[in-house]
């Protein structure tokens, strides 16, 4: 389990991102003496650090030049403060990505999963399964049993969604939401149209359990 | 200056001198002076009168002639008291030295004004990011707590985060210090970025999207440039009309590329068109379908005025609008402008 740092002073969003966090499967812990935060940093050796600008004692661009004379943990930066200059100074001083307030739950956590993925990728998963049907994220594929078919880079995100949040209903806009944020722009008429081709894909080798539609709802598997 | 002006403003040293020569003259008639003598005082005295009186009217007019030139080249009017020459007569000196003293006056109280709108801007600037940390931890309370009521709340913070946006961005092209950083943008990667705040829209309104041919690269400000199109979509998508369509494309020009963001919404009449970039004009539309400020696209214009973007827009009541916003392909434009 990857464990995660957050550095924030205001305590509200620090414990609303722990339990964020670890909700998503995350080990987070928090920071509470801005005074020796690289100190810190370096006992509990998390996998990544999520940064705030403007801290007591000193700010993040600091903290993040001194840990970057000896760690090469990914860092995330956060801040209000959002000019194209602000995310330049970022960058030069080390840090890996940059979020500005208020973030996007959505965009936050893809960022953090991405920077995981590219930090240590030997231990990525490869394969999601759920009911029959194994989905392999490397070739983009499905199979059950012995058959396997291949999905196109649409219905490959939207199966991986489903299967993300299996068991629940998932609303149209969720599901678009999620497409759009993966740099997928379809429509309300080519989702339908989507989700109906997966449909008979995952039919055509068998896949349990099959795809729901609940109306005026959403979808759930 | 006119000659009949001048004579005007000299008429009593005139009529002095006239009287003079009466009286002379009668004393003249009185002594009995021969003819040959009074002749010759009026020879001299009249041309030393107009002499004199020319010498003098030649020098004024060529110096006000020269003020004035001066005064219809400049764009800037009041930096003519920088480059009046020195005059030899009393009233140009007087004037130049009152003209230098009113204009130093003036400097201190416009710097007093721009240090106050900076100072201005700065606090807004710091209310704004202030404001953003509350906003932060509200979002993450709602994430963790999903339901319906929440949801709700979560769309009208949206909202607020846009007004928010557009105060910011109020205050920044405001000023005319420089807040932009300009990069090699690729100008899908922007549309993308500036479509996504409105995924909720395009997925409830049911809005066809098309993105088509966008491709290409630009030199422009990132932050800047997805404000603009976010306020040029969301006008898009305010205004739509049955089975709603956007589509967004580029076409390319020998220096320029132009990119479309087109709807096939309600349109408006040309008279509003003409007037969609001013400040606070909110058309028929803004009035009858939904609130409308008027800044969002006014705002655009101030921006792209700054950017180097050209921004016009056309519509047909109906029948849908399209923006356009045409950039200088090459980063010379801004090359240029500081130098």
């Amino acid at each position: 389990m990857y464990k995660i740092l957050i550095v924030e002073d205001n305590e509200k969003i620090s414990q609303q991102l722990h339990t964020l966090l670890q909700r998503e499967g995350y080990h987070a812990e928090i920071a509470t003496d801005f005074q020796n935060i690289v100190e810190l940093v370096l006992n509990i050796n998390p996998h990544l650090l999520l940064l705030d600008i403007n801290l007591p004692y000193h700010d993040g661009y600091y903290i993040c030049k001194e840990l970057r004379k000896n760690v090469q943990l990914p860092i995330i930066v956060v801040t209000s403060r959002e000019t194209e200059m602000d995310e330049l100074m970022s960058m030069n001083i080390g840090a890996d990505d940059f979020v500005t307030k208020p973030y996007n739950v959505n965009i936050l956590l893809a960022r953090i999963q991405n920077l995981l993925k590219r930090a240590y990728p030997q231990t990525q998963q490869n394969i999601l399964t759920y009911g029959n049907m194994n989905l392999n994220i490397n070739k983009s594929c499905v199979s059950c049993q012995d058959q396997e078919i291949e999905l196109t880079k649409n219905e490959f995100r939207i199966l991986y969604f489903f299967m993300k949040n299996s068991g629940k209903v998932v609303t149209r806009e969720e599901l678009m939401t999620y497409l759009w944020d993966s740099d997928v722009f379809v429509d309300d008429n080519t989702l339908t149209v989507n989700v109906n081709r997966l449909r008979k894909k995952l039919d055509s080798v068998g896949g349990e359990p099959q795809i729901k539609t609940k109306r005026g709802v959403g979808y759930s598997i | 200056m006119k000659l009949k002006d001048y004579l005007q403003d000299k008429w009593i040293l005139i009529m002095a001198i006239c009287l003079f020569s009466l009286y002379v003259g009668v004393l003249f008639g009185l002594y009995n002076v021969p003819f040959f003598i009074i002749a010759n005082y009026y020879l001299l005295l009249c041309l030393l009168l107009v002499g004199g009186m020319g010498y003098d009217y030649r020098k004024r007019r060529r110096f006000y002639r020269h003020l004035n030139q001066l005064l219809e080249q400049l764009d800037e009017k009041y930096l003519v008291s920088e480059l009046i020459p020195s005059s030899n007569f009393l009233e140009g000196k007087l004037l130049l030295n009152t003209l230098r003293i009113t204009n130093k006056s003036m400097k201190e109280n416009v710097n007093k004004y721009a240090f106050s709108m900076e100072e201005y801007k700065e606090y807004i600037e710091m209310w704004i990011h202030e404001v953003k940390t509350p906003l932060a931890s509200t979002r993450l309370i709602i994430e963790n707590n999903p339901n319906e009521t929440l949801k709700s709340i979560d769309e009208e913070l949206d909202k607020l985060d846009m007004y928010l946006n557009q105060i910011l961005f109020y205050a920044r092209s405001s000023y005319v210090e420089k807040d932009f950083l300009i990069k090699e943008l690729d100008i899908r990667k922007i549309v993308q970025l500036a479509l996504k705040k409105h995924v909720k829209d395009f997925s409830v309104k049911k809005i066809q999207l098309s993105i088509e041919d966008t491709v290409g690269h630009i030199y422009s400000d990132q932050k800047w440039l997805i404000f603009m199109l976010d306020q040029i979509i969301n006008n898009a998508v305010k205004y739509v009309s049955h089975q709603p369509k956007i589509k967004i494309y580029t076409t390319e020009e020998a220096q320029s590329m132009t990119l479309h963001i087109q709807d096939n919404g309600i349109g408006m009449p040309s008279r509003d068109l003409e007037r969609i970039f001013e400040k606070g004009f909110t058309g028929e539309n803004g009035r009858i379908y939904e609130k409308s400020t008027g800044i969002g696209l006014y705002l655009c214009y101030k921006m792209a005025q700054q950017l180097g973007i050209q921004i016009y827009g056309r519509s047909t009541v109906g029948e849908g609008t399209t923006i356009s916003l045409s950039f200088p392909v090459s980063d010379m434009y801004f090359k240029e402008k500081k130098t």
